[in-house]
């Protein structure tokens, strides 16, 4: 299974932040992103993954290379051109999915986030009915290995976080941030993160976002003030820090808009902090005088050269990783071999359910309005699975095991399910003698 | 016995602000050198005012006697300043690393301005012009190693290096103000310096018949009119931060352009 998983795409490392807001999903499009990448030919099944730091398009295919293909024409399509896309087939792929789900591919090795945001994009995907078994095996995989990865080793302890380093930057610019304003503009969780930071070091919070009624409930549970976002240009006279968060695609703040306040505010200094992907503030805004403007590659710079001492964490954490590749590739293999045995016993009792329900509605219930059938048919199909369903397991769990063999050997005996089409003729006609006979009998 | 003193004074500047500016620039805070520094500091303060004081002894001639002494005594005020701050603790104690070798500068070229009193004045007016104008310079000594350090922060701050020097030098907003203060505290004791400056003009002009304000006063005005810009600006026209630091330091090199006249010149016009 894993050797049909394919992922295009870019991250910190390969694409600055410019080239990555070209290619943005906010998280309403997600499930849209999904199904056009489903679209694509070749493509069985698709993830899109798109966060600040990256965008990757995980699909599940037959050819690999003709899916990856695709999948770059794509992101060159949607604004990816001239951008550098990395690119991970079969094990690689799934190992990479490992590796982002556990944040070891994060520009800050341990960060809590990215978990988060994939569980998003596999709902997304769901939702959008284009993950069904391998990939959506893979993703189940990788959140397992990425809890592992967070109980079994100190990656997260310690953790220096956008928040701790934005508050860290307010003190170097304001020094004491008793009193300070500190605005927040969109309802980001990394921004009320950083925002919250920074009010228990003694600032007050103000936030404004596009609804005022999403302000206003998150500024009383922040404790904070809510303003609607058209008197942005009036609150950045007054404040001392503004994180903004905001799926705006353009320029929420030009570097005009930044100079108009500055002039009100009278030359003092004013920490931005635009952590939206796509930028929320003109990068141009930065080179004004006491204006310090700081956009999420920044931040997360910082705190991965804050985080360094992790390495040892992240050496074990690449050990937990390799271990759960390897469960992850011994169960697919069990899928494979006892894959087909399953479907050949499923499909044993799904044939016999269905020869007897149209033998009973052709002879002695032949008087049951369309209803009663449709409910009778309904409860045989239940019966199916529920009787198929402890089998099912087992099957799954000996394929795995060193007994693997034998146990589908014995299973494919019993149910005879390796039998011929002349063999199968007789059981059926076996199984409808019966019946047929003790009716008879009871004559 | 007060030339040994003179050179381990200086010496001792010279080792503290090498220690300084390795424990600022430095890659890793090492508290041995944030302590050699400070030590070395002290000990050069010590050595510096028991020059001061046994030259004193020695030539009944008091700090603010004449441009000798005053410049001496400047260099000890700027440094004790430099020492209050790194044994209070702190972020603003980095701020030795722009005051010693001005310090040490100042301490040296003390050594070569004339030991006669460089104006007509004597007794108390003589020790108001120099104590003015020497608490004035100290003052913008102190604006300036504030603003040069304001330069430094903005630059770590806007090239997003928020290790090392970032983590060790006090927060923008600090030094800002700091520096306003110390000009606003600065600028009364010059403009005091450079009226009992004109008076002694006024004095040598009536008894010699020679125009009243020599080159000195004209770059002394310029130099206060370079400060009380930076904070009327300040205050009219909103120019903080980097504006107001690169105000501070042209004006500081100003002052020290009045100060190497006197050297140029000599005590005369």
């Amino acid at each position: 299974m894993t050797a049909g998983v394919v992922v295009v795409g870019l991250n910190h490392r390969t694409a600055p932040v410019e080239a990555r807001e070209r290619l943005a999903v906010p998280p309403e499009g997600l499930e849209d992103a999904a199904r056009a990448v489903a679209a694509l030919e070749g493509v069985r099944e698709a993830v899109v993954l798109a966060t600040c730091n990256r965008v990757e398009l995980y699909a599940m295919g037959d050819e690999t290379g003709a899916v990856a293909a695709e999948l770059r024409r794509h992101l060159q399509a949607r604004g990816g051109a001239g951008v550098t896309l990395y690119e991970h087939r079969g094990e690689a792929a799934v190992r990479h999915a490992f590796r982002v789900c556990a944040s070891l591919d994060s520009l800050v090795v341990g960060e809590p986030q990215i978990l988060g945001q994939v569980k998003e994009a596999v709902a997304a995907a769901r939702a959008a009915g284009v993950l069904r078994g391998g990939l959506g095996r893979v993703m189940a995989r990788a959140f397992q290995a990425a809890k592992r990865v967070r109980s079994e080793t100190g990656i997260a302890e310690g953790q220096v976080s956008v928040a701790s380093v934005a508050a860290d930057l307010a003190r170097g610019i304001f020094g004491d941030l008793v009193g300070r304003k500190v605005l927040v503009v969109g309802a980001g969780k990394m921004a009320l993160g950083a925002a919250r930071t920074l009010a228990r070091s003694g600032a007050s919070l103000l936030i404004a976002n596009r609804s005022f009624e999403r302000a206003a409930a998150l500024a009383r549970e922040h404790g904070a003030t809510a303003h609607p976002l058209t008197d942005l240009g009036m609150l950045l006279q007054h404040v001392d820090v503004a994180v903004c968060s905001t799926g705006a695609s353009g320029y929420l703040l030009t570097r005009h808009d930044v100079a108009t306040a500055m002039k009100a505010r009278r030359g003092r200094g004013l920490f931005l902090i635009d952590i939206a992907v796509p930028r929320n503030v003109e990068p141009a805004a930065g080179d004004l005088d006491s204006v310090f403007l700081y956009n999420v590659d920044d931040l997360e710079r910082a705190v991965a050269e804050g985080g360094q001492g992790r390495a040892v964490a992240a050496a074990e954490a690449e050990r937990v990783i390799a271990e759960e590749l390897s469960v992850f590739r011994v169960e697919e293999q069990a899928q494979r071999s006892a894959g087909p045995t399953i479907v050949a016993l499923r499909r044993r009792f799904q044939e016999a359910a269905a020869a007897e329900l149209e033998r009973s509605l052709g002879g002695r219930l032949r008087h049951l309005p369309e209803g009663d059938r449709a409910a009778l048919e309904a409860m045989l199909d239940a019966l199916t699975n529920k009787l198929l369903h402890a089998p099912t397991t087992a099957l799954k769990e000996a394929a795995g095991s060193a007994e693997g063999d034998e146990v589908l050997r014995a299973a494919r005996s019993l149910f005879a399910l390796d039998a011929g089409p002349a063999e199968i003729t007789r059981v059926r006609a076996q199984g409808e003698v019966t019946p047929q006979a003790k009716a008879g009998n009871g004559r | 016995m007060l030339g040994g003193l003179l050179a381990a004074a200086a010496l001792l500047y010279f080792a503290a602000a090498v220690l300084m500016l390795t424990h600022l620039v430095g890659a890793a805070t090492s508290l041995a050198a944030r302590r050699a520094a400070t030590a070395g500091l002290a000990g050069a303060v010590v050595a510096h005012l028991a020059h001061d004081a046994l030259r004193w002894a020695g030539t009944g001639r008091g700090p603010f006697a004449g441009i000798h002494e005053g410049l001496s005594t400047l260099a000890l005020l700027v440094a004790g300043v430099a020492l209050g701050l790194r044994l209070r603790g702190g972020r603003l104690e980095t701020l030795g690393v722009f005051v010693a070798p001005v310090t040490l500068t100042m301490l040296l070229a003390a050594q070569g301005a004339d030991a006669r009193p460089s104006t007509p004045l004597s007794g108390a007016l003589l020790g108001v012009h120099v104590g003015s104008t020497i608490l004035g310079t100290a003052a913008f000594t102190v604006a300036f190693a504030l603003a040069a350090a304001y330069l430094v922060q903005e630059r770590e701050v806007r090239q997003k290096r928020l290790r090392g020097m970032f983590q060790r030098l006090p927060p923008l907003e600090v030094l800002d103000v700091a520096s306003y203060r110390s000009i606003a505290l600065g600028l009364p004791a010059l403009t005091l310096g450079i009226a009992t400056g004109l008076l002694a003009g006024v004095q040598e002009a009536v008894g010699r018949g020679v125009p009243i304000a020599s080159w000195r006063h004209y770059l002394a005005l310029g130099v206060w009119a370079v400060f009380a810009s930076v904070l009327v600006l300040r205050a009219v026209a909103g120019w903080r931060g980097h504006r107001a630091a690169i105000g501070t330091i042209v004006g500081y090199a100003s002052a020290v352009a009045v100060l190497f006249g006197y050297f140029v010149r000599g005590a005369g016009r």
